[in-house]
């Protein structure tokens, strides 16, 4: 009989957002061998709208919006860091003013995320699945879901976003979930040291799935003088347009001589610079695949998706020293260069723009790119063994 | 087939490289020592808590006196009130003075520490500014030293190509 299995996530259908890019794969790998369920906590549904995506039922519960107002505001109460002033900056809390906050805080903090859905929780309890998979650890449906889960459920959690703050009720969903599923061994190590040596073989790295689509290379005429770099990031997501609009002129001023610009991501057309930017994936793939480099300057990835398809096209990358998965790619798959001030990105553009350095990076994070996150065979299998045994 | 190359070995090398330039141009810097704030300073608080003047006559326990010493006392305060009604225009128009001296005095406390706040935001910025140019800087300097490259290249050529004109 084929396994039921649930995928519950807060956010899903949106291919610029890594936990949704997580949630999709993993639901979609798990459909090769189970019949799979993805339960969504989606603002604005209405209770139990199904739909399909593929081989998996997609069922959308109504859900909290998340504020970004909020949330800024209770992690500025309660941890001490402020994503407006610094956006795309780490503020993690250090050991010094990482301190233990009371429960209530804790939830506070936890609802902030947004997507809290209780009618997600009542369903999740009243199902019988054979195996429950939470896509983000600190979002409300993973950290309340696991709660309702009833005792003797097997479930397990990919924890899809990085977060320094440590929370006892992120713990309590570690605790309950038999398997962590990692994508790189960056995260893996965080979560081993974690949750510790004894509980280190439930912290399993299954990989992912990374795809490009080849056909870009050769879909416009390309202008082969031109030569320019791709930044790659969420314009968008609680940041302070003005301070980017100020990093982004750096850059420029920086630049060598003849060398553009691109910007891609969502919300890169509401920066309204001079910089030629794009938000639709297509644009972004062609504009990757001719650009000299890629920077990703965005610290703690967890999958580092952009970095990931800029080497699959042949392009190196410049990363945040602080990138979590996009330096491990550049440093295992030796496909690229990392920084940690604006004199070192510089640094580094002026050092690729080499042919020589160029051509081994391309060619050395390609062959990285495939071999780790290119075969869906293995990722299929991976995830169904960890999963279903 | 291009050779393989190191990125941990290459971002070393280009990291050593800025940080061997940087060392090139210290960054100059004011290096404004750390101050405490006056607003809470102990004398402040110590002036904020005894500016009123105390006009009340000093009061004693009365069981303990003597007659001759309660008739003494008597005197004493009667001429005590006398002054102090004497002088009580005096008194309040010193009281109204303190109480402006010290408001004064909290204005001045809080516009210095303000004022301090700000230069050392205005030094944070000048450093910035400063790092800034100095990488410009580096960029020009190194743009104009490849022109100069190519144009002596390009001269050569021309000699080369023409030795005639020598």
């Amino acid at each position: 009989m084929t396994p039921r299995i649930a995928v519950v996530t807060a956010r899903y259908g949106n291919p610029w957002d890594e936990l949704s890019v997580l949630a999709a794969r993993t639901a979609g790998a798990l459909a090769c061998a189970a019949d799979v369920d993805v339960l969504v906590a989606a603002p604005g549904e209405r209770v139990g709208a199904v739909r399909f995506d593929g081989a998996c039922r997609v069922l959308r519960f109504p859900a909290t919006p998340l504020e970004p107002r909020r949330r800024a505001a209770w992690r500025q109460v309660a941890l001490g860091v402020s994503d407006e002033d610094h956006p795309g900056e780490c503020t993690c809390p250090t050991d010094l003013s990482r301190r233990s906050l009371p429960p209530l805080v804790e939830e506070q903090l936890v609802l902030a995320e947004g997507g809290d859905s209780p009618a997600l929780y009542e369903y999740l309890a009243g199902t019988p699945y054979e195996v429950t998979v939470f896509v983000g650890l600190h979002s409300p449906v993973s950290c309340f879901g696991a709660q309702a889960l009833p005792d003797g459920r097997r479930a397990a959690v990919v924890p899809g976003a990085y977060e320094a703050a440590r929370l006892a009720v992120h713990d309590s969903v570690l605790d309950r979930v038999e398997r962590v599923l990692v994508c790189t061994e960056a995260e893996r190590g965080r979560f081993v040291q974690r949750v510790g040596p004894s509980m280190a073989e439930r912290v399993e790295n299954v990989g992912m799935i990374v795809g490009v689509n080849a056909v870009v290379r050769s879909m416009w005429p390309t202008h082969q003088a031109e030569r320019f770099l791709v930044v790659a990031r969420d314009w968008q997501a609680r940041a302070s347009l003005q301070h980017l609009r100020r990093w982004e002129e750096a850059l420029i001023r920086c630049l060598p001589e003849g060398m553009g610009l691109r910007l891609v991501g969502p919300g890169a057309s509401a920066l309204r610079s001079g910089v030629p930017h794009s938000d639709n994936r297509i644009d972004a793939w062609w504009w990757v695949s001719r650009a000299l480099a890629v920077i990703d300057p965005v610290p703690h990835r967890v999958l580092g998706q952009e970095v990931l398809e800029s080497l699959m096209l042949g392009v190196p990358v410049i990363v945040a020293a602080d990138g979590g998965a996009t330096r491990e790619h550049a440093e295992v798959g030796n496909g690229g260069l990392w920084y940690r001030v604006n004199d070192e990105l510089i640094a580094s553009v002026e050092e690729i723009a080499g042919e020589d350095v160029r051509a081994s990076l391309v060619e050395q994070g390609r062959a990285y790119a495939v071999s780790r996150f290119g075969d869906t065979d293995t990722y299929v299998k991976r995830l169904t063994e960890a999963l279903l045994g | 087939m291009s050779t393989e190359v190191s990125a941990r070995e290459l971002t070393q090398r280009i990291w050593d490289e800025v940080a061997g330039e940087r060392a090139l141009h210290p960054a100059a810097s004011a290096s404004l020592p750390e101050c405490s704030r006056l607003v809470e300073d102990s004398e402040r608080h110590y002036v904020n808590n005894r500016y009123v003047l105390d006009r009340s006559p000093v009061g004693e326990d009365r069981s303990r006196w003597r007659p001759l010493h309660r008739a003494k006392r008597k005197l004493r305060a009667k001429a005590a009130r006398f002054v102090l009604h004497a002088l009580a225009r005096y008194f309040e128009d010193e009281q109204e003075f303190l109480a402006h001296l010290v408001r004064l005095q909290n204005t001045i406390t809080v516009h210095v520490d303000r004022v301090s706040a700000e230069i050392r935001e205005v030094e944070a910025l000048v450093l910035a500014e400063s790092d800034r140019l100095r990488g410009a800087d580096t960029v020009l300097h190194d743009r104009l030293e490849a022109r100069i490259r190519m144009l002596e290249n390009e001269v050569d050529a021309l000699r080369s190509a023409d030795p005639g004109r020598q």
